[in-house]
């Protein structure tokens, strides 16, 4: 409120603040890290910031308003002290002012929110709460009663709609979804609507200024019992998401919130058919066509979330999403509750296929896709639904698929093949809890454009090609070899040679077996060396203290990469010398330092430069860093990376030979670690030490 | 883990027989006929010896050398033989025979369906095949797992296995779900071989990614287990895409018995294949589990299913058999087993400096519920940070002596569901706790100070008395 009132002596930090603010419209990590750090490097201005940031939370949009206190959160939890003053003197306002007005959904959120703050700064040592006592029981108060209004509220609107539709039938459709048992606040949306109708007596115009509704707020928490007047302030929220007059207090914002009516109504919408479609497709894990739809709703949600959506959009959306929640309603009642049928009773279009390509051959010229979100037109809306919007017409999909299909011994090979490598697995983008559908249908639709590249990083994985003829490697497999019960049982000993016969020369060692070629020969060459090379290190380091190694996180392991070659070797043994098993690149390899004076002051022999000398924890004893062993030289590991890579393909079956091809692998899964010496410093932070 | 026990002099491999083997009194042998089978169980405390005199034999889908003793302890297993062999056995068995029945044949022909499988993956570039095993407790499973792993090591192929029984670890101790790829030799003597010590191996040691799960059944904890088997599917996945030596091979999974149960559905195995995008599951030994799969999975469907016959020789192990096996390796973990011998470390731990959280505690947010937040997908989204769930952290107790805690890569910061959801880097037992002084005595694998990690806690694997004096 007093934006302008302060405008002049308003440091520039606090109005560049503002403007960043302006800007904050998501929960994006980056841009709230940034504005925390900004805050933290102007603690002077602490005061005026808090005020711009405390300004922006009360004038913003409501879709607007969760970013900005999730960048509250974030001041309190990682700058503190004069933040957390400033702040927690609005506190209850600022927090009701947004969660008045934001969606059910939101709140959700908001509550979350606030339930941390009545807890310690997260890694702490300091056991007071993020915000005292004193600030967050009145809002904990206000947020118990909404709670309990909320629910008589529920129930009252639940009549209402009961007899609303009795009476008529709604407009639009909020026929999809079977209420379910859920303890939240129902979703804004044409319930509301007829709440406020039933109550017109209570519809006084709503009052522009949070800070007015605040004061009821504040006063209904102050009062004992206080609910009738609850249930008239904090009925407010409701009248939100279907009448313009409750924004009547800001003309200047009429349109655009007309405007956001309409979205935020899809939204609700599309939130709806998300929960339905989960629901569908948990009972159905298989159902991809479900999955898929899954996954396009939650782009095009994500798509109205961004705004930008002509109203035309909006407008084609609305059609899409009336017509498919029809049909996921009629889906939805199909599924028994646990185990699904032997043959679903499904729409023919919503069994097992794995291109739903024909079904929507007037889509196929549909621009390709766009990569962000500008505006977009219907059409794009459509195409980005219609596969699955419209399942009445599936007649000619797939033909051959449709009747039902014959048990797998029918099918010849090939065809099972091309089956199993028709659902590839490709991996989806990120680490979160959603499940991955699998995604062959969505590499289809997006092959085609049809769908846009918006959503989650997923690796565009092209649609794979017509399977080659198969087994074209080794001599062919026997073709009655399939994947059934009944030929499994076939008794085929000619196949075991290949496990023993074809592979005549075996390591006396460990049994590992190797071809009679000149291949076989080196592989086994290498093979030995290994043998050798750990025995003589096993018998050097009997009286070494050996411990078990602590394991690697996911990310390391899906970079790891086994050695293979003879299939025995463990690079980590031979390269990084003493450093232990794990495979490291070379700028994590250490050798301790040679006891020997003379050795001690040599430079590496490759670059001539000296070694780092660090303390090893784990090894109680100086190291080099970045350093190898070969033979009686020391290298830096990372040049000898870079030499060895020019001879390994020289495989000569000598351990230097070996050395060089085991180093290969490793320089190529990640070329960027020859590019510079990396300290241990830097080892530790990349591996989150 | 190693090939030379503590009873094989000369740990550099000398083909020279050792010399307590031959005199020994109670050594004897066995000639097989092709396709049969020497099963036995070794006595818990002395071990058995199997030496291949001549002949092919194998283990699991692993094959034995000649002349090589293999020593086993506290083990069932079964000696396969595809072209007739004859082994010495020294030691007291608890009980072995020889099978002329068995399923080899099938598992062979299964190994050498998924290889041309695994040959058209490799042309198309795709992944190879994803293959869960599932069936009652105690019908072979991990051996089949086994069987298929040591062929396709054989092949030179490299394959994910996948463990998702946590009565049992894999690489690692019980209570755990865990991934590994598998590129060289499997161990003969012990379970899966070891995860990485510090000094050299004779067998290569596999690198595992670790997950705790904290109890011994999947449905103890279902929404743990589905948001742990997502991480898992994940990971493997994406390492199935960018590691161009697995993709062809593919993975295969283990599952534990108890999902295969019936209760609830299947919905863990539905699950499980959703997750993996299994393209084929295998039942062992149960008809009615088959059916009821096959009409979930039907023909055409992108899972194919397949039953094999479970092996006469799979035993039921009872609890006490499973309740020593479970210690046997934890304490392997710590200290080795075999010729190798690992050294742990003993240090105090202030209250303070631990963060220790309960598995099991009441679940929070919706954070890691797949499918439930579908905003919440986004890595770059801000969380607000929510204080350690200060319900879920415990003030260390008596409660915890003699159990393990699983540290964990993730801050005691992060939030309660992620701590829960992080894979392990390893674990520490408590040997002690001193309420008065506010310490713990812990037994760390490694010597340097047990990382500021989060600690997890779980009522499993169960306290094992007397890991240290």
């Amino acid at each position: 409120m007093s934006d302008l009132q302060h405008a002049d002596d308003v440091p520039e930090v606090a109005l560049a603040f503002r403007e960043a603010l302006e800007d904050l419209k998501s929960r994006s990590q980056y841009e709230i890290d940034n504005l925390t750090v900004i805050a933290k490097e102007s603690t002077e201005h602490a005061q005026a910031i808090s005020q711009e940031l405390e300004n922006h939370i009360r004038n913003t949009r409501p879709e607007f308003k969760l970013p900005a206190l999730y960048l509250l959160d974030s001041l309190v939890k990682h700058v503190g002290t004069p933040y957390t003053v400033y702040l927690s003197r609005n506190l209850f306002d600022m927090f009701f002012a947004a969660f008045t007005v934001v969606d059910p959904h939101t709140r959700k959120y908001m509550e979350e929110l606030f339930k941390s703050w009545k807890q310690p700064v997260p890694e702490s040592r300091d056991p007071r709460p993020v915000f005292p006592v004193d600030v967050t029981r009145p809002i904990d108060a206000a947020l118990i009663k909404f709670r309990s209004v909320a629910l008589k509220a529920k129930q009252e609107q639940e009549q209402a709609r009961l007899q609303l539709e009795r009476g008529r039938i709604p407009s639009r459709g909020p026929q999809s979804v079977p209420p379910r048992e859920n303890p939240t606040p129902p979703m804004a949306g044409h319930s509301f609507q007829s709440q406020w109708k039933d109550h017109p007596s209570e519809a006084h115009p709503r009052t522009s200024t949070p800070n007015n509704l605040n004061q009821h707020l504040g006063s209904l928490s102050a009062l004992p019992s206080p609910v009738r007047q609850g249930t008239l302030t904090l009925n407010q929220p409701y009248s939100r998401g279907g009448t313009p007059v409750q924004y009547a207090g800001r003309p200047e914002q009429t349109d655009d919130f007309s405007h956001q009516r309409r979205v935020d109504g899809l939204k609700t919408e599309i939130v709806r058919l998300i929960e339905a479609t989960k629901i569908y497709t948990q009972q159905n894990p298989h159902d991809q066509n479900k999955l898929a739809l899954l996954k396009n709703l939650i782009d095009l949600k994500r798509a109205v979330e961004h705004g930008n959506l002509t109203p035309q959009a909006i407008e084609g959306a609305e059609g899409v999403l009336r017509s498919l929640a029809n049909g996921l309603q009629a889906v939805n009642t199909h599924p028994p509750p646990q185990a699904p049928p032997p043959a679903p009773v499904m729409p023919p279009a919503l069994q097992y296929n794995h291109s739903p390509m024909p079904a929507m051959p007037a889509f196929q010229p549909a621009p390709a896709a766009q990569p962000n979100l500008p505006p977009i037109n219907v059409a794009q809306i459509m195409s980005l639904l219609a596969p699955i919007a419209q399942p009445p017409q599936p007649a000619p999909v797939l033909p051959s698929r449709a009747p039902p299909v014959p048990p797998p011994p029918a099918l010849p090979p090939a065809s099972l093949m091309e089956q199993l490598r028709a659902a590839p697995m490709s991996m989806p983008g990120s680490v979160s809890g959603t499940p991955a559908p699998p995604s062959s249908l969505l590499d289809a639709l997006r092959s085609a454009g049809l769908l846009g590249a918006g959503g989650p990083p997923m690796p565009a994985a092209p649609v794979r090609p017509a399977p080659p003829p198969m087994m074209d490697k080794g001599p062919p497999l026997p073709a009655d070899l399939r994947l059934d019960t009944a030929s499994m049982k076939i008794p085929r000993l000619q196949l075991i040679a290949r496990l023993y016969g074809d592979k005549p020369d075996q390591c006396r060692q460990c049994g590992m077996r190797f071809e009679a070629t000149p291949e076989g020969k080196r592989l086994k060459g290498a093979h030995l060396d290994r043998h050798f090379y750990v025995n003589t290190r096993v018998a050097d380091n009997a009286k070494n203290v050996i411990n078990r190694s602590w394991y690697i996180d996911e990310r390391e392991w899906i970079h790891y990469r086994e050695e293979k070659d003879a299939g025995s070797c463990d690079a980590g043994d031979i390269a990084a010398g003493m450093a232990g098993t794990r495979l490291k690149g070379p700028k994590e390899q250490y050798v301790p330092v040679p006891t020997d004076v003379r050795q001690a002051n040599q430079p590496c022999s490759i670059c001539q430069e000296k070694f780092e000398v660090e303390w090893h924890k784990e090894e109680e004893q100086p190291v080099w860093k970045d350093a190898v062993k070969v033979g009686n030289k020391y290298y830096h590991a990372s040049c000898y990376t870079e030499v060895s890579k020019g001879h390994g393909q020289n495989g000569s079956g000598t351990l230097g030979g070996l050395l060089a091809q085991r180093k290969v692998p490793s320089a190529r899964s990640t070329p960027d670690r020859v590019l510079g010496k990396r300290t241990h410093e830097e080892y530790k932070m990349d591996a989150g030490m | 883990m190693s090939i030379p026990g503590l009873t094989l002099p000369g740990l550099t491999l000398s083909n020279a027989p050792p010399p307590t083997s031959a005199p020994s009194p109670t050594s004897r042998t066995h000639t097989l006929p092709p396709r049969t089978e020497y099963r036995f169980e070794s006595p818990p405390h002395s071990p058995l010896t199997i030496k291949l005199l001549s002949g092919t034999a194998e283990l699991f889908g692993t094959e034995l050398a000649p002349q090589v003793p293999y020593n086993f302890q506290h083990a069932k297993g079964a000696v396969y033989t595809w072209h007739g062999c004859v082994l010495e056995i020294t030691g007291a068995a608890d009980g072995e025979y020889v099978a002329e029945e068995t399923p080899m044949g099938q598992y062979a022909n299964l190994h050498f369906a998924l290889e041309g499988m695994r040959n058209a993956a490799e042309m198309g570039g795709g992944i190879g095949p994803r293959v869960c095993v599932v069936g009652p407790a105690g019908s072979g499973k991990t051996s089949l797992v086994r069987i298929l792993t040591g062929y396709a090591v054989k092949a030179r192929r490299q394959t994910v296995v996948v463990n998702l029984d946590p009565g049992m670890g894999m690489l690692s101790v019980p209570g755990t779900l865990s991934a590994a790829t598998f590129a060289s030799l499997v161990d003969v003597e012990e379970g899966w071989g070891s995860s990485p010590i510090s000094g050299p191996s004779v067998v290569p040691v596999k690198m595992p990614l670790v997950y705790h799960l904290g109890s011994a059944v999947p449905e103890e904890n279902a929404r743990l287990f589905k948001g742990l088997v997502t991480r898992l599917a994940l990971a493997v996945t994406s390492r199935l895409d960018e590691d161009g030596d697995v993709r062809a091979g593919g993975c295969v999974v283990d599952t534990s018995g108890s999902v295969a149960s019936g209760k609830g559905g299947y919905e863990l195995i539905q699950y499980i294949v959703s997750e993996f995008s299994v393209t084929t599951l295998i039942v062992l030994g149960s008809e009615r589990l088959y059916s009821s799969l096959k009409q979930l999975y039907p023909p055409g469907s992108p899972t194919s299913i397949l039953k094999l016959d479970k092996s006469g020789g799979c035993v039921d192990r009872d609890e006490s058999w499973m309740r020593a096996a479970r210690q046997a390796q934890i304490r392997e973990y710590f200290f080795g087993r075999g010729a190798v011998t690992l050294s742990p470390y003993t240090q105090m731990l202030d209250f303070a400096s631990t963060s220790i959280f309960r598995v099991s505690g009441p679940a929070t947010s919706s954070a890691f519920d797949p499918g439930a937040s579908s905003t919440a997908d986004d890595d770059d989204e801000y969380e607000p940070e929510v204080y350690g769930s200060a319900q879920d952290k415990i003030t260390p107790s008596l409660a915890l002596q003699n159990s393990l805690l699983a540290v964990t890569h993730a801050d005691p910061s992060e939030s309660a569901d992620e701590i829960r959801m992080a894979s392990v880097m390893g674990y520490v037992y408590v040997a002690d706790v001193d309420e008065g002084k506010k310490k713990l005595r812990v037994l760390s694998p490694v010597s340097a100070r047990v990382p500021a990690k989060a600690l997890l806690w779980g009522g499993f694997p169960e306290d094992v008395v007397d890991l240290v004096g």
